[in-house]
C-alpha cells in the first residue's frame, strides 16, 4: 500500500491510532491521534503522550511486539485541552521488515466490557420497567377488584332501595289491584337480589351453582308464607350460566309462590321442587298439594304463568303443566355449558 | 343424578316450615313484641322507612333511626336499645361495623347487621362486635323479621 494511502486509512479509523517504533516513537498518527496530540505527533514518544506510567506504557509496548494479534491494555492519554481521557487499547506488531506496533485506542466507555456493563444496565432498566408495570397492574387489579365490588354493592343497594320505593307506593294506594301488583313485583325484584347476591358471594361473574340458587329462592320465598306448607328442594349439583340462572330465578319464584298460593290447602301441604338432569335437559319440577290448575286458568294465576311461559322461551326452554294430585309444573331447559351459550 | 339437598333450618328430610313470621297482612301485633326496643342504623331514607314499617307492624317498638355513626353510638346510649339494626356503609362515609364495635363496648348492646357487604373480609372485622346476626341486602320484609326474630332468639330476648 502506498504510503499516502496508509495515511488516508488511519484517518479513515474513528479512533486514535498511533504507528509506532518498536522503540515506542510515534512515526505515524490519524487526525484522531493528531487531535490528542495537539498536533502532529510524528517523532514523539508515545510515553510522553500517556499520563499513564512510561513503565506501564513502555511494558505494553513490549507485550505488543511479541505478536501480530492484537494485545489489550489499558492507556490514559493527555490531551492538549489537559484531559486525561482513558482508552482500551489494541497493540499488535505489523507484518513486515521492520518492526513497527499500531495502537489503536478506543474510548473506555465503549469498549466491549462497557458494552457488557452497559447490556447489564439496561437488563436492570427493563426489570426495573418491568417491576413498575407489574406493580401498576397489580394496583390496577386492586383497583378493578374494588370497583367491581362496589358496583354490586351498589347494584343490591339500589334492589334494596326499589324494594323500599314499591313499599312506600304499597303503603300509598287504596287500589287492591295495585297493592297486588306491587307485591309481586317486590317479590320478583327479591328472587333478582337472590341470584344477585349468590353471584357476588361466589365471585363467579359467568356461571351460578344451581343447588344453592334454589336453595336460597326457596327461603326467601318460605319466609313470605307464614300459614303455608312446607318446602321440599332437591337438586343436582350443576352451573347455570348467568344467562339461564337470572330467569331462571324468577321462573322459580313464580312457580312456588304460585304453589304457596294456590296449592297449599293447609300447613301440612307439601311443595316440592325437584332439579333434575335430564340427558342434555336440566328438569324443574314443582309440585303442590292443591286442586290443580284448570287448563284454561284464569286470572291472576294464569299472568304469573304466562311469565314463566316467557322466560322458559327466553332459556330455549319448554314448559308444561299436569294435574296429578295437585299441579306439577315441568320446566325443560338445555343444560348449555358457557361456550355454547358464548357469553 | 339427583342428590338431596338441605336448605337451611331444615331436618334431615330435606324440608322446612313455611316462615313463622310475615309483614303481608298486617296483622303481626303482638303484645309481648312492644317492649322489644329496635334502634335502625341506616342512611338510606327509603330504606329505613320501608325498615320501620315492617318492624312497628310487626308490633317491635321502634326506637330511633340513625344515619351515621356517630349517632348511632349516641342513640344507642340515650335510647338503649334490645337490638341494633345495622347497615355497615353509613352517612358521610362513616363505618357501621366500627359503631357496633363502639356500641358493643360501651353498652353491651348487639346488633344484627344488615348490608350488602357481606365479604370474609367485613365478617372477619365484625366479629369484633359480637354480632346478633347477619342479613344480605337486598331482603324483603319477611326475611327482616325472620333475621331479627332468630337474633332476639340468640339473645334470649323471645319467649
Amino acid at each position: 500500500m502506498p504510503p499516502g494511502e496508509i495515511e488516508a486509512f488511519l484517518d479513515f479509523l474513528q479512533e486514535p491510532t498511533f504507528i509506532l517504533t518498536g522503540a515506542g516513537e510515534v512515526v505515524a498518527a490519524n487526525h484522531a491521534a493528531r487531535r490528542i496530540a495537539g498536533g502532529d505527533a510524528v517523532g514523539r514518544q508515545l510515553t510522553d503522550l500517556a499520563a499513564s506510567p512510561g513503565e506501564e506504557v513502555r511494558t505494553y509496548l513490549g507485550r505488543c511486539s511479541g505478536s501480530a494479534q492484537p494485545s489489550v491494555g489499558a492507556l490514559v492519554l493527555r490531551d492538549a485541552q489537559g484531559g486525561t481521557p482513558r482508552y482500551r487499547v489494541y497493540g499488535a506488531r505489523l507484518r513486515g521488515d521492520a518492526l513497527r506496533l499500531a495502537i489503536r485506542c478506543v474510548p473506555a466507555e465503549s469498549g466491549e466490557f462497557s458494552i457488557l456493563a452497559r447490556k447489564v444496565q439496561e437488563l436492570n432498566a427493563e426489570i426495573h420497567a418491568r417491576r413498575r408495570t407489574q406493580a401498576g397492574l397489580e394496583e390496577a387489579l386492586r383497583r378493578n377488584e374494588t370497583l367491581l365490588r362496589e358496583l354490586h354493592h351498589r347494584v343490591k343497594n339500589n334492589i334494596q332501595l326499589i324494594l323500599g320505593l314499591f313499599s312506600a307506593a304499597e303503603r300509598e294506594t287504596n287500589s287492591q289491584e295495585v297493592k297486588t301488583f306491587l307485591s309481586d313485583a317486590k317479590r320478583r325484584l327479591i328472587a333478582i337480589g337472590t341470584a344477585q347476591n349468590l353471584m357476588y358471594q361466589s365471585q363467579q361473574m359467568r356461571t351460578l351453582s344451581l343447588g344453592p340458587l334454589l336453595r336460597a329462592l326457596c327461603e326467601a320465598i318460605g319466609v313470605a308464607f307464614r300459614t303455608a306448607g312446607r318446602i321440599e328442594v332437591r337438586t343436582v349439583d350443576a352451573d347455570v350460566s348467568n344467562e339461564t340462572a337470572f330467569p331462571l330465578a324468577l321462573i322459580v319464584n313464580e312457580l312456588v309462590t304460585n304453589a304457596f298460593k294456590h296449592g297449599c290447602p293447609s300447613a301440612e301441604s307439601v311443595v316440592e321442587i325437584v332439579m333434575d338432569r335430564d340427558g342434555a335437559d336440566f328438569v324443574l319440577s314443582v309440585r303442590d298439594g292443591g286442586p290443580g290448575i284448570a287448563a284454561d286458568a284464569p286470572g291472576r294465576r294464569s299472568s304469573g304463568l304466562g311469565l314463566v311461559q316467557g322466560l322458559c322461551r327466553q332459556i330455549g326452554g319448554s314448559f308444561t303443566v299436569e294435574n296429578a294430585g295437585g299441579a306439577r309444573c315441568i320446566v325443560r331447559f338445555p343444560a348449555r355449558t358457557i361456550e355454547e351459550v358464548g357469553a | 343424578m339427583t342428590m338431596p339437598t338441605l336448605i337451611p333450618h331444615s331436618g334431615a328430610n330435606g324440608s322446612m316450615n313455611g316462615a313463622v313470621v310475615s309483614a303481608e297482612d298486617g296483622s303481626g301485633q303482638d303484645a309481648a313484641l312492644e317492649s322489644i326496643r329496635i334502634l335502625i342504623v341506616e342512611d338510606d331514607w327509603f330504606v329505613s322507612m320501608e325498615m320501620e314499617h315492617v318492624v312497628e307492624t310487626e308490633g317491635y317498638d321502634v326506637v330511633g333511626v340513625a344515619t351515621s355513626a356517630e349517632e348511632a353510638v349516641s342513640l344507642a346510649g340515650q335510647r338503649q336499645p334490645d337490638l341494633i339494626l345495622m347497615d355497615i356503609r353509613l352517612r358521610g362515609g362513616s363505618d357501621g361495623v366500627e359503631a357496633a364495635i363502639e356500641i358493643n363496648r360501651r353498652h353491651g348492646i348487639r346488633c344484627l347487621f344488615c348490608s350488602a357487604h357481606t365479604d370474609p373480609g367485613t365478617l372477619e372485622r365484625a366479629q369484633a362486635a359480637t354480632p346478633a346476626g347477619w342479613l344480605a341486602k337486598p331482603f324483603s320484609g319477611p326475611q327482616l323479621l325472620e333475621a331479627i326474630a332468630v337474633a332476639l332468639d340468640g339473645l334470649g330476648l323471645l319467649d
